[in-house]
């Protein structure tokens, strides 16, 4: 069973002579419990594709799919407890005025579920913090650790998607291992499906199965990752990643 | 041998910030030849304040100490704001992370690029213009009479980034420190930058220090890696050898990174001892 | 799992154990970076010292300060009379002193009214745009093109004269640049990572408004309204200068002035006491504002 469906998907931004068509029949399939990743440079369209699942720009056409449900222009509230994002910047994704408590009991107030001291509690050390933090602002704590919380503010709802974009490109290499190392645990423990935005081959390689290229607003490859390694990509641009990311050959200069 | 463009001692520098004072750098060593020297560490690790320092471009609430702090034959700590001004994009440069934010953008990007020329030298306009357009052409820019009259935020990135690299060159200086050059730009688009910091290099007589957090893309590009952790010097390495890299810092580092070609199930963890930070 | 290096940001010893207590420690934090600014903490003290004269004005006042003695009026200051008297022979200082309940009362009201609306609007505004922005702009626009004063005059001769009537002709002038300083400051929020996660989560509009955007705007608007309140001060003097906002025999320090100014030459005292204390309550405000602003606003912290 498809957990992420995509057909068709177009969208443009502007009218008239400021027509601007960002995406292109973009489509993708992702199975439950699959780790999914979008790959491209800036301007492919792959943070877009994320942000139309999530219900962000509703004036796309084509299908979406999450968990068999039509993701529709007004959503229901349920399509929150069913599909959570977690976002690039850890400085900029958590509110600066709520302590680390009152964020996560955000959306546990929001859809009215009790229970939420205990909640937060749990959901603080599946994602490796604990207690100490509960009361902390985000100034107070690291890029790893705020990431962390971004993690655990969208479990908290126990989703069975989470759209990752590109979680750990603004961290260190040393805290990116560990958040990838969580992300991989959480996965497995809670049966997560992923669909993760990232430019960076090698992350995309580690943690998913499968992953689309796109440039420019179109899918140009969907493939195993294993084949990347392997030399098993078939499209040029693919190829020209893959060099790119193990910077092994000069690539002509061109403008 | 090629003469030591830039000597450092036991650089020190304290950042005093509502009464308290922290050691962002501390006793940093090292010199600088015709080469491609890297100083790689994460956040924190005191590495931009390094380069910023070599300027004096630090913040006035910084103090910097060193026991030897020489370009050429200039002692950087005792000389005086216009003889440091003098160096400043002449014979010492800088080319920062994003060009979005900083190349002007109310002016047109050749004329940055000549100004950059005419702050240290008095020619005529029309002759700062040649050089411009000279200089476009050396990194790689097809049609510089196009791209001269061109605005920041009409160029794309990785043009962006090498307009950059070209006013900071046309002065011909001695050392560039590079601040995360590529860091803000697509994969693809590194290494056409880094080709053309290349060719600068091996083509004049310049010693390049460049400052990243990317150890991967360091060891192919650089002659020598300076690892620093928590504002010290930890492992000092050329860096074709980083496999055989002693501190553990390094190893961690190396170690935590994912790679297309070992993937591995668990990335290693990066376990900090605290007495590195007594190394 | 293996538990990160717990980081411990520059200067925190003790971690909060609820979030009282965090809210506790960050105002802490604040008052402290407060008083450090020698500029700030005068403009503090002063402001402290006008709302405890105000509260203790009974105590201190030492005369009634309307009861009229015509045989000892003008009278220079003395030991008797600290301020001397006015032409009524009413004890300046006790005057003063009351006058400083009638100045607090009139800077609280204007803010209480003030604050509120134009958060609300300004935050409305920047958060939906489209139709709702242009309404909202467009009539804070025309609120902005008259000069306040003028503003506030025609209301006053809408409403007639009158300490109430001052104040609301004042907030109705006062209200407007809030409102554009509340929407300049969402509208690069509406964006930002934090409110799509909260959007994310399914929280309604007047949620995200009240609960995410409008604790974000509250530091340069409370700035703002700091600054204000010296003109807040200053609008309401001119206002009763010319007789349009407290009307006789209260105290009001404007009005003071006003009715001093006849007999300024010889009794000096008339005019300089009132006219010094709306001086230093005016410069103390701003004092304040410029500390609070170097505290509170992100930009400016490193």
């Amino acid at each position: 069973m498809s957990m992420i469906e995509i057909a068709g998907l177009n969208l443009s931004f502007g009218t008239g002579a400021a027509l601007n068509a960002v995406l292109h029949d973009v489509a993708l399939n992702v199975a439950e419990g699959e780790a999914f990743g979008l790959v491209g440079e800036s301007g492919s369209g792959k943070t877009t594709v994320l942000r139309c699942l999530a219900g962000q720009y509703q004036h796309w056409t084509g299908q979406l799919r999450i968990a068999g449900q039509a993701v529709t222009r007004n959503l229901p509230l349920n399509h929150y407890r069913t599909v959570q994002m977690v976002f690039q910047d850890p400085y900029a994704s958590l509110h600066p005025r709520y302590t680390v408590d009152a964020a996560l009991q955000e959306p546990l107030r929001i859809h009215g579920i009790d229970g939420r001291g205990q909640k937060v509690s749990e959901i603080l050390r599946k994602v490796g913090l604990n207690d100490s933090f509960r009361f902390r602002y985000p100034h107070q704590l690291s890029g790893g650790q705020r990431q962390r919380v971004a993690i655990a503010r969208a479990l908290i709802l126990r989703p069975r998607v989470l759209l990752l974009d590109e979680p750990t490109s603004a961290l260190d290499v040393s805290v990116q291992a560990e958040i990838l190392n969580l992300l991989a645990d959480l996965r497995r423990q809670e049966g997560l499906t992923y669909l993760m935005v990232t430019h960076d081959l090698a992350v995309v390689a580690h943690l998913c199965d499968r992953l689309a290229v796109m440039q420019q607003g179109r899918v140009v490859e969907t493939l195993d990752s294993a084949l990347l390694a392997s030399d098993g990509a078939t499209h040029a641009y693919t190829r020209l990643l893959v060099q790119a990311s193990r910077d092994i050959q000069r690539v002509p200069i061109a403008v | 041998m090629t003469e030591i463009k830039l000597a450092v001692q036991d650089l020190c520098v304290e950042f005093r910030n509502a009464g308290k004072t922290s050691l962002a750098v501390r006793d940093v060593s090292f010199t600088l030849g015709r080469e491609k020297l890297a100083i790689v560490g994460e956040s924190g690790s005191g590495k931009s304040t390094v380069g910023r320092s070599l300027l004096r471009l630090h913040p006035p609430t910084a103090r910097v100490t060193a026991k030897t702090l020489r370009f050429a034959d200039i002692d950087l700590l005792a000389a005086s704001e216009k003889q440091i001004q003098a160096i400043r994009g002449a014979r010492m440069s800088m080319i920062m992370q994003d060009p979005k934010y900083s190349l002007n953008p109310v002016v047109r990007v050749g004329e940055q690029i000549a100004e950059a020329y005419l702050a240290h030298h008095k020619v005529p306009h029309r002759e700062a213009r040649e050089r411009a357009l000279d200089m476009l052409a050396k990194v790689h820019i097809r049609d510089p009479q196009r791209v001269y009259s061109l605005y920041p935020h009409e160029v794309s990135g990785g043009m962006g980034q090498r307009i950059m690299i070209a006013m900071m060159v046309i002065t011909d200086p001695q050392v560039i420190i590079a601040d995360e050059p590529t860091s803000a730009l697509d994969v693809s688009v590194r290494r056409q930058v880094l080709n053309v910091l290349e060719e600068l290099v091996s083509e004049r007589d310049l010693g390049l220090i460049f400052i990243s957090h990317d150890l991967n893309l360091v060891r192919h590009f650089c002659d020598r890696v300076l690892v620093m952790y928590a504002g010290r010097v930890v492992e000092s390495i050329a860096a074709a050898d980083l496999d055989q890299a002693s501190h553990p810092y390094t190893r961690g580092l190396l170690a935590a990174l994912p790679s297309l070609d070992h993937p591995r199930a668990t990335l290693p963890v990066l376990q900090r001892d605290p007495l590195w930070l007594n190394a | 799992m293996n538990l990160p290096l717990a980081s411990s940001a520059a200067g925190d010893t003790a971690l909060p154990a609820s979030s009282v207590a965090a809210l506790a420690a960050s105002t802490l934090r604040l008052l402290r970076f407060l008083l450090r600014n020698p500029m700030t903490f005068v403009g503090l003290i002063v402001v402290s010292t006008l709302i405890l004269v105000a509260a203790i004005a009974p105590w201190i006042a030492g005369h009634d300060p309307l009861l009229q003695n015509l045989a000892g009026a003008l009278q220079a200051p003395s030991s008797v009379h600290w301020f001397g008297t006015d032409e009524y022979g009413r004890d300046v200082f006790a005057r003063l002193v009351y006058g400083s309940r009638i100045t607090l009362y009139i800077l609280l009201l204007v803010t209480v009214i003030v604050g509120p609306i134009g958060l609300l609007v300004g935050t409305v505004s920047g958060y939906f745009g489209g139709w709702v922005d242009n309404l909202f702009m467009r009539i804070t626009d025309i609120f902005i093109s008259f000069p306040s004063l003028v503003l506030a005059l025609a209301f006053i001769a809408a409403l007639g004269p009158g300490l109430e009537h001052a104040v609301i002709a004042i907030a109705l002038t006062a209200w407007p640049p809030i409102a554009r300083l509340a929407r300049a400051e969402t509208l690069p929020l509406r964006n930002a990572d934090f409110v799509v996660a909260v959007q994310l989560q399914g929280a309604s509009s007047t949620r995200i408004i009240l609960r995410h955007i409008i604790p974000m705007c509250l530091s340069s608007v409370i700035i703002r309204l700091t600054m204000n309140m010296a003109g807040i001060i200053l609008t309401a003097a001119a206002l009763g200068f010319l007789g349009l906002g407290a009307q006789a025999p209260l105290p009001e320090w404007g009005a003071m002035i006003s009715t001093g100014r006849r007999y300024m030459l010889e009794s000096w005292w008339l005019v300089a006491a009132p006219g010094v204390a709306i001086m230093l309550v005016s410069l103390a405000f701003n004092l304040l504002g410029d500390g609070l602003r170097d505290v509170l606003d992100p930009r400016s912290q490193s």
